[in-house]
């Protein structure tokens, strides 16, 4: 094989694994600008991944298990903002609570519906999204290959950071969002509704998670698992973080990890690395990256400081 | 005020269902009170009872308390708990425990104690659980411990435990023949969840019956870091076949494992089961074309070596203190002859496979084990010597 065709299929593949943070990194920024921190995406994500191949299993429509990834990513939101936001429990213990609930809970619906406490996989007929040939695209050296032939969820996902983009900044909902999360206080003087912004970021979130969790279970591979998105949520939470809850900055950071993800998983054929050590370069460079980020802001921070003196 | 209890009374609620979906499963329930009562009226019996091991065995205490993880991984645990099945119907008290994945691994010893002070005789775990029976085998010298699928120094172990092992090398010999014969780029790959000895062991097997039959054969090994991440296993056999070129896939991977089976039916490949037979399970399930890359499946025998087990036993001649080993010729290890495997493996394969599991079993030949290795080194470099 070429090198360009090499180029072309490790991009397609970075792509892939990009896709999953991308979403979840766009979910916890819409939580961090209405001001919270929403931890429990990998939680929902799992719920989502569940209800997708569950639903379409039964009904034997991959669109209506689609939706339902997505309601029962919005419901899973839903109950976390119903507690935090009207029941007043601290937001941290919530999502905590709801990540564990769903690690539990999901096995125990699976072994309710299919008597299986491992996998979906034999015991659910899978459908799975439709991947799309780009015409034209597609022919073009190295390009076509890395862009064309990804999964509908995967142009979904880069559509949505537009989406997100566009929704903080242009329009009036979206403003009222970021007023809450700047100072929910003199948001609320002027007649925003603090508790509904809340609401609709959390069900924004779940939206975002639920696409997030079908891409998983019903695109990536064809069925569910326990324990399935593995950590996916806490580096999209981190991804936010890293990019000061930008959609824009969201989506490179993630592509920057699913990069390192795919370097990994190349390097794991036949390198002469421990298995371990190659297992965390994500991760590791997920700290990396928070330290320098944080590094260049705050010597950022005090040249502004000490221009204003 | 009063909402905020409701949410606290349903986020409880949400707790409580996670537990149980963990924690469920004891199969065979026992009052202890009855338990206590059998034994007082044994115990003056004992010391006679030593004096043939007849009577001992007459006299047996025949409770088992079988510790997993999780059931329902249609492979490791689910043989193991095959083998206590058919120990009920032989008379035998087995009462099986499912104390959770590694996240719950701080409960595991309170769930045995808690058996063991119930009265059960007898302790069998795999080797997750290494640790904390031996622990447990000193604190309770009048109890016993099978722990199966590990291997340790023989002076090292208590008079109170015995070890099972399996000869997975021998098993996974046979399939690497058939990945070696089957390729036809003159790459294969195995690809394991997690490195630990007894997947090594896979591995050097796997690794040299794939040379043995085809010196050029290059073999990529492959560690996903995790038994219940299907995605990123898909992801590294797509690599696999994209930087390698490799044609033929060898999972010993758990629930990652239908991960390489995706991407084996993604990729048009050949896919090699573990542990049970994977066609088999896959043929008659919602989504059978799965089964139509799995090719064969090496096995292992969990439960049957259990059997046999507490057979020897009841007759007296169990091997404590020792490591058994069991392989080809025990039938605790092999592959799956059927319809399927016949029909996509050559014949010169199939005979070459058939020849060499002869030599295994009539002795003339010994198949290298991860467990012969002087030092890690060594296997390295062994693995890298058929690197591509």
């Amino acid at each position: 094989m070429s090198t360009m065709d090499w180029i072309g299929n490790f991009g397609f593949s970075v792509l892939r694994l990009s896709t999953p943070l991308i979403y979840a990194g766009l979910a916890a920024v819409i939580s961090a600008k209405a001001g919270m921190m929403n931890m429990a995406l990998e939680g929902m994500m799992l719920v989502a991944a569940l209800a997708g191949v569950v639903v379409s299993g039964m009904t034997g429509n991959l669109w209506i298990g689609l939706a339902a990834a997505v309601l029962f990513g919005v419901l899973t939101g839903g109950v976390i903002a119903f507690a935090s936001i009207s029941g007043k429990t601290d937001l941290y213990l919530t999502c905590i609570a709801t990540n564990l609930a769903a690690a539990g809970g999901t096995v125990f619906v699976m072994y309710l519906l299919t008597g299986e406490k491992a996998t979906t996989s034999a015991a659910i007929k899978a459908y799975t999204i439709p991947s799309i040939t780009i015409p034209v695209l597609d022919s073009i050296p190295v390009i076509g290959p890395m862009l064309s032939g990804h999964n509908l969820l995967t142009y979904v996902a880069f559509f949505s950071i537009w989406a997100v983009w566009f929704f903080l900044k242009r329009t009036r909902l979206g403003l009222r969002l970021r007023a809450v999360g700047e100072n929910p206080t003199a948001a609320s003087s002027v007649g925003i509704s603090v508790r509904n912004i809340g609401y609709i970021s959390f069900l924004i979130s779940g939206v975002l998670c639920g696409l997030a969790g079908a891409f998983m279970s019903m695109g990536w591979v064809s069925f569910f698992m326990k324990g399935m998105i593995n950590g996916r949520g806490y580096i999209g939470l981190s991804t936010s973080n890293i990019a000061s809850a930008n959609p824009a900055g969201a989506g490179i950071v993630a592509i920057f990890f699913g990069f390192t993800d795919a370097l990994a998983t190349s390097l794991k054929s036949g390198s002469k690395f421990p298995s371990e050590f190659i297992e965390m370069i994500p991760y590791a460079s997920t700290m990396l990256a928070v330290v320098v980020i944080g590094i260049i802001r705050t010597s950022h921070a005090r040249k502004v400081a000490k221009g204003g003196h | 005020m009063k909402l905020k209890k409701l949410v606290s009374v349903a986020l409880a609620g949400a707790m409580a269902l996670s537990l149980t979906a963990c924690g469920g499963g004891e199969t065979a329930a026992t009052t202890a009170a009855a338990k206590e009562e059998a034994k007082a009226t044994e115990a003056p019996a004992a010391p006679a009872a030593t004096e043939a091991a007849k009577t001992e065995a007459a006299d047996l205490d025949k409770t088992i308390c079988h510790v997993v993880g999780n059931l329902g991984d249609k492979s490791f645990s689910d043989s193991a708990e095959s083998g206590m099945a058919v120990l009920r119907g032989e008379g035998w008290d087995a009462k099986t425990i499912e104390v959770g994945d590694a996240t719950k691994s701080d409960k595991w010893e309170d769930a045995i104690l808690d058996v063991l002070d119930e009265g059960y005789k007898y302790v069998v775990g795999g080797s997750t659980f290494t640790d904390i029976m031996l622990k447990l085998a000193g604190e309770y010298p009048d109890n016993k411990f099978v722990i199966y699928d590990d291997s340790l120094d023989e002076e090292l172990i208590p008079e109170n435990v015995a070890y099972i092992l399996y000869a997975q090398n021998e098993g996974s010999y046979m399939v690497g023949q058939m990945a070696a014969g089957l390729s036809e780029t003159g790459v294969i790959a195995v690809n394991v969840g997690m490195d630990n000895p007894v997947i090594e062991d896979f591995v050097t097997g796997f690794v040299q019956g794939a040379v043995d039959y085809d010196p050029e054969i290059k073999v990529i090994k492959g560690t996903v870091g995790s038994w219940t991440e299907p995605a990123k296993m898909k992801e590294l056999c797509l690599s696999q076949a994209r930087d390698k070129k490799a044609d033929v896939f060898y999972q010993v991977a758990g629930g990652s494992g239908a991960g390489l089976f995706e991407a084996c039916q993604e990729l048009g490949t050949w896919a090699i089961g573990v542990d049970s037979d994977q066609y088999a399970y896959y043929k008659d399930s919602e989504n059978p074309e799965i089964a139509d890359v799995i090719v064969t499946s090496m096995l292992k025998e969990v439960g049957n070596s259990l059997v046999a087990f507490f057979h020897s036993e009841e007759a007296g001649e169990a091997q404590w203190k020792k490591v058994t080993t069991l392989g080809l010729k025990e039938a605790a290890v092999g592959y799956v002859d059927n319809e399927f495997f016949q029909a996509n493996v050559p014949a010169e394969v199939r005979e070459k496979m058939a020849e060499t599991n002869a030599k295994i079993l009539s002795g003339e030949m010994t198949v290298k084990s991860y467990f012969d290795f002087a030092e890690e080194a060594e296997y390295q470099a062994f693995l890298g010597a058929v690197a591509p």
